[in-house]
């Protein structure tokens, strides 16, 4: 818990740092412009972000490495103990209990901290280009908050469905991994029936990709959706004549900086349904360690 | 790897034209935005410029599913032909080695495909970023330069050390997995089952440790570029400011997206850079010499 908050903390530190270089560089410009020698100090405030930003990313990042490798351990402990403990039946394949291990722990390592990380990071870099929009005028808010809640109603109806995404092939998988590590101890080769479920598995790799890409993707349908909102709220404003381009095109940009975080959300989301398979199975043991 | 694009070559071209165009798409959307926003402020806007902005952003994210399923089917089909190999063969190899083939090396190398194929479209984004910046400041030319050797350079320094780091991994996984496979056989077997698990631990511990340690090394050898593409933009921007006014205005708030754009695929690029000099190690376990290597 207090692993992960620091890592939150990591992630608006990072994402203050990121927006506040080209607010400063605008307003040093507009300084200059405007023949106020204070725009140095704006730039060199604007420098030393730009130089302090990726050190503190390396920081974040070792630290969550760390973070990682500890939880990898104790969880990896956790369900060896589990397993050979004698409370899991012994049917499984050797190959098959790897798997388990291996293959469920690292798959999922992503949800237990990166995630927080990288939430605490979009979710501010959203907050502060909404509220920087809205600071030119509150309507050209409309269309960056128009494509989040289009994303978020499209989040919302394929949420049950993108649950079990990956169910399948994470099952098969497991399956046909323990299976080819019979073939390897016996050293034999494989049977029709494992070309078979190999065959399977690519095929259901192929299928659980395309419908997380195509959700993927009808949700990041909220940019053009955005993009046209924002066209007709610029168009009203500029017929009842209380607005500049300039702050159209400025608007422009901060949308793209509220949408493109959002982008990311919505590929993480869609990404990690294998790794939230697998939490689940590693959760379905019950282990003490695992609130880690 | 190449028996791995050897038999799968249609799947690779597709997933690469897709996610080629869909680079391309990306690319369009800026200035189209701009022309549209343009057209409105002039009053000159039609519903063809809605129509175009739409058709291209339903081009890039069908292109985009396409292309992201054709590499994650190929990922999959480079791992069942990796398995293939390993467990036909016929060399002596001790099974602890296999196994860790099985679950650590093909799968490793079969993700670096994967994440190749979406290099390609990343490359495309980042030589344009290139390209656009120094079009618009002929200043950017030197940090770029410098950037790209040094990387270059500080990449063939690193590649003894993350190739040392990977392969002390993967030995600490075969020890590890061997000592699961005799914990497994061993579990009906009360004491000897427990004097076991408690080896396995210790396996375990040096595993993680090592992995931890080859991924530091990778975040540190990522980190150099990008401190230099922050010391290259903060350079151009003081110089801009100090030598040439005429380019310190709105002009370098639209070059700040590019950087923005070049930043970010560069990083990517020299992450998978990095990935691909450990998984180089993999390569070698597995294919020993092999003419397919």
């Amino acid at each position: 818990m207090k692993n992960n908050l620091i890592l939150c903390c990591f992630g608006v530190g990072i994402a203050t740092l990121t927006s506040a270089s080209p607010y400063l560089i605008g307003n040093s410009i507009n300084l200059f412009l405007g023949g106020d020698s204070l725009y140095l100090y704006t730039l060199a405030g604007a420098a030393f972000f730009l130089i302090a930003t990726p050190p503190f990313k390396l920081a974040a990042n070792i630290y969550l490495q760390k973070t990682a490798s500890k939880t990898r351990f104790i969880l990896k402990k956790a369900i060896l103990n589990h397993l050979l403990g004698g409370s899991f039946g012994h049917t499984q394949k050797p190959g098959q209990w790897i798997e388990l291990v291996d293959g469920d722990v690292d798959g999922s390592m992503y949800l237990y901290h990166s995630l927080y990380f990288d939430i605490s990071l979009n979710c501010s870099i959203i907050s502060v280009a909404l509220f920087i929009t809205a600071f030119y005028h509150p309507l050209l808010a409309l269309a960056p908050l128009s494509g989040l809640l289009y994303a978020l109603v499209v989040y919302l109806a394929t949420r049950r469905a993108s649950r079990s995404l990956y169910d399948e092939y994470v099952q098969h998988n497991t399956v046909t991994i323990g299976a080819i590590c019979e073939h390897l101890y016996d050293a034999k080769p494989y049977t029709n029936r494992a070309k078979l479920d190999i065959k399977n598995i690519e095929r259901l790799a192929f299928r659980s990709s395309l419908k997380a890409s195509t959700f993927e993707s009808i949700s990041c349908s909220c940019y053009p959706v955005a993009i046209v909102v924002l066209l007709l709220v610029s168009a009203h404003l500029l017929s009842a004549g209380n607005f500049n381009i300039g702050a159209i095109f400025a608007s422009a940009i901060y949308l793209e900086r509220v949408l493109s975080p959002a982008a990311s959300l919505i590929s993480i989301y869609y990404s990690s349904r294998e790794a939230s398979y697998r939490r689940s199975r590693i959760r379905g043991y019950g282990l003490q360690h695992e609130r880690h | 790897m190449l028996i791995c694009l050897q038999k799968n070559l249609t799947v690779f071209v597709l997933s690469v034209i897709c996610l080629t165009l869909a680079a391309a798409c990306q690319l369009l959307i800026p200035s189209v935005v701009a022309k549209s926003l343009t057209a409105l402020t002039t009053g000159a806007i039609s519903t063809e410029v809605y129509f175009v902005l739409i058709a291209i952003f339903l081009t890039k994210l069908s292109t985009q599913t396409l292309g992201n399923s054709f590499a994650t089917l190929m990922e999959a089909r480079s791992r069942f032909v990796l398995i293939s190999f390993i467990v036909h063969d016929e060399r002596p190899s001790p099974l602890c080695s296999r196994v860790t083939m099985i679950k650590e090396d093909a799968e490793k190398i079969a993700s670096v495909i994967h994440d190749a194929i979406h290099l390609i479209g990343s490359c495309i984004l980042t030589l344009s970023a290139a390209f656009i910046l120094l079009r618009e400041n002929i200043y950017f030319f030197l940090p770029i330069a410098s950037t790209i050797v040094l990387t270059c350079v500080q990449l063939r320094f690193a590649k003894p050390v993350i190739q040392r780091l990977y392969a002390a991994e993967m030995s600490k996984e075969d020890l590890y997995k061997e000592s699961l496979i005799y914990a497994f056989n061993f579990s009906s077997d009360g004491e000897q089952s427990k004097a076991q698990l408690v080896r396995s631990f210790g396996y375990l511990k040096g595993t993680v440790r090592a992995r931890y340690k080859y991924q530091k090394a990778s975040a540190i050898q990522s980190f150099w570029p990008e401190m230099a593409i922050s010391t290259g933009t903060v350079s151009v921007i003081f110089f801009s400011a100090a030598a040439t006014p005429e380019l310190f205005g709105e002009r370098l708030i639209a070059c700040l997206g590019y950087i923005g754009i070049f930043t970010m695929a560069s990083t990517s690029s020299i992450r998978l850079g990095i990935a691909m000099i450990g998984v180089k190690v993999s390569i070698d376990r597995i294919f020993r010499g092999h003419r397919y290597e």
